[in-house]
């Protein structure tokens, strides 16, 4: 689970005292997300690999920087887009990225256990509501709810304006609050007409 | 459309986005569609995180790949347990600018602390105020327990004090420790925790730990349970020992090396090649009681004194002295090389000498405050 106050305690041990240990969990934790948009934009599996790596062999050498980072989330999508758009650039073969060929997959969903009760088929239904969402759509919602953007963050990332990340939110959560309560869905389509 | 703003509120209320009058707005629609509430509630308990990462073994795979690019890439990867060899060659390492620039700093730092602590007494002594420090003793075979201006716990063994500043947690914590003490540092990633004993000073965030530092002992032992410790030797500050939980540094506290406690190593041949006269350490496994598995540093925090079968009675008695409070003699050399193991709760010292001397088979008598062991 990527709980901000347990990232920036791995960022501390790494920067005050040079935790391989903590490096390691950082790692593990933002690596498989990491390589997921890395793909999307450079549509090689192995290269995607590399830029992660590398971004974190900088990391590691750059450790005592850690600690002023604000949000390590933020910092590790950016370095890797960045590297990723650098080796665009080398081979010169594209000029752009179109966000609207990104696709993420959304693995997951956590329900709180001591939260209200939520049945499978209702978790069933919302996985399948993300899964339906536009690729841009479904992309900017998992930077926001999975890694924990901030709407700046993510316009700034994907070079939107942070009006377009307010409106791709809000039809992803219209979505996914039809998935779980069909009746508000009714209402949606009634108010609609 | 209601029902459109409806969702842009939720979702920027949702992700800590919206402004107050954004909330107040959307409390107002919610007035006035109580139908919608419900599902807001619902979407709010779902926790959009990712649980991939728990199934850990394509991403170890990946870590292993990503060590083997930077060895590749020359990336000195390399933090903790630092071995006295690693320690020595990287101390070479270093340049003469590097070295001057570190005499210079110390010099100045010595300096002030020199004209600070002077310029303190001659205040106080003018002022006639109280000294600023704050100090908790235990006696020989009591306990007790301390909570620091910053909510961290402290267990004080018997025999030990604990000194810490009146002002402790406005600027720094730092504390000085005699004895032992079992260490519960509340979280605080502005305000690194300093212990100070005799020989080795110990930098903490927020952890769990034990320190055994008696002055008549032969070692100074940190135990850690959870999170992380950085700690220095004395006269080596350029070097910082990092811990694992589980894991404990001894330190020698004399110019001698670490003593070991094991069977094979008798205590005469110990000091005999080692001329070094710096404190040097090994960092060591826990030990855990075989009958129940309990950590035997820590086991005196829960009340429990346990010998482990590698010590000697001599070992033995010296915890046993601090632990009731009283003097133990040898009548002779070879009592006190028994082996001698066992657990303790409640029992009374003499139902401990009771129960020893049943299973070591030795002699004793009390006289007061003295025992004196015999063959």
């Amino acid at each position: 689970m990527k709980k901000p106050e347990n990232i920036r305690l791995l960022q501390q041990a790494v920067a005050c005292f040079d935790d391989t240990q903590a490096y390691k969990q950082l790692f593990l934790l933002f690596y498989p997300s990491l390589v997921h948009f890395a793909v999307s934009i450079i549509k090689s599996r192995e290269s995607a690999e590399e830029i992660v790596s590398d971004v974190f062999i900088k990391i590691w050498q750059k450790r005592q920087h850690l600690e002023k980072v604000e949000n390590l989330s933020f910092y590790l999508f950016t370095a890797v887009k960045n590297r990723c758009i650098n080796q665009f650039n080398d081979f010169k073969n594209r000029t752009g990225i179109n966000i609207n060929d990104i696709s993420i997959e959304f693995k997951s969903i956590y329900h709180d256990p001591e939260q209200k009760m939520i049945s499978a088929e209702a978790i069933k239904q919302i996985q399948e509501a993300i899964q339906d969402l536009p690729p841009r759509c479904r992309l900017i919602f998992k930077l926001v709810k999975e890694e924990g953007l901030k709407y700046k963050e993510v316009a700034e990332l994907l070079q939107l304006s942070v009006k377009t990340v307010e409106n791709q939110m809000s039809l992803a959560f219209k979505k996914i609050g039809s998935a779980i309560d069909f009746k508000l869905h009714q209402l949606t389509v009634f108010s609609k007409n | 459309m209601t029902i459109d703003r409806f969702w842009d509120l939720f979702s920027k209320k949702y992700c800590g986005e919206a402004s107050s009058s954004e909330l107040n707005e959307f409390e107002e629609i919610l007035l006035t569609h109580p139908e919608w509430k419900n599902t807001a509630d619902e979407l709010s308990n779902l926790n959009f995180q990712s649980t991939v990462f728990e199934n850990n073994e394509d991403a170890e795979q990946a870590f292993e790949t990503h060590l083997m690019r930077m060895k590749k890439a020359d990336v000195e990867f390399s933090g903790i347990k630092l071995n006295y060899d690693e320690i020595e060659s990287e101390r070479r390492k270093w340049n003469s600018k590097k070295w001057f620039i570190g005499v210079g700093v110390l010099a100045i730092i010595l300096i002030l602390v020199f004209v600070l602590k002077k310029s303190m007494v001659t205040l106080e002594m003018k002022s006639g105020k109280q000294p600023t420090l704050s100090q908790v003793s235990t006696k020989p075979g009591s306990k007790t327990q301390i909570q620091l201006p910053d909510g961290s716990l402290v267990r004080l063994n018997s025999s030990s004090s604990l000194t810490y500043d009146k002002n402790f947690g406005k600027n720094i914590r730092e504390v000085r420790l005699t004895g032992e003490a079992f260490f519960d540092v509340t979280k605080d990633s502005s305000h690194p925790f300093i212990i100070h004993t005799n020989v080795i000073d110990i930098k903490v965030l927020g952890t769990a730990f034990n320190v055994k530092s008696y002055p008549g002992d032969p070692n100074t032992e940190t135990s850690l349970i959870r999170g992380n410790v950085e700690v220095t030797v004395k006269n080596r500050s350029n070097e910082k020992i990092y811990l694992q939980p589980n894991e404990k540094l001894v330190v020698a506290n004399n110019n001698t090396t670490v003593n070991r406690t094991f069977a094979d190593q008798p205590d005469h041949s110990d000091h005999k090649t080692e001329v070094s006269s710096k404190p040097i350490y090994s960092v060591q496994h826990l030990t855990y009681y075989p009958v129940d598995s309990a950590i035997v540093e820590t086991s005196w925090v829960d009340n429990r004194l346990i010998f482990q079968e590698n010590e000697t009675f001599r070992e033995v008695a010296l915890k046993m002295e601090r632990w009731y409070g009283v003097k133990i003699n040898f009548g002779d050399e070879e009592v006190a090389r028994i082996r001698a193991f066992g657990s303790f709760t409640n029992e009374t010292i003499d139902q401990a000498l009771d129960a020893l001397h049943e299973s070591c088979g030795f002699k004793y008598k009390i006289s007061g405050n003295e025992i004196t062991i015999t063959k």
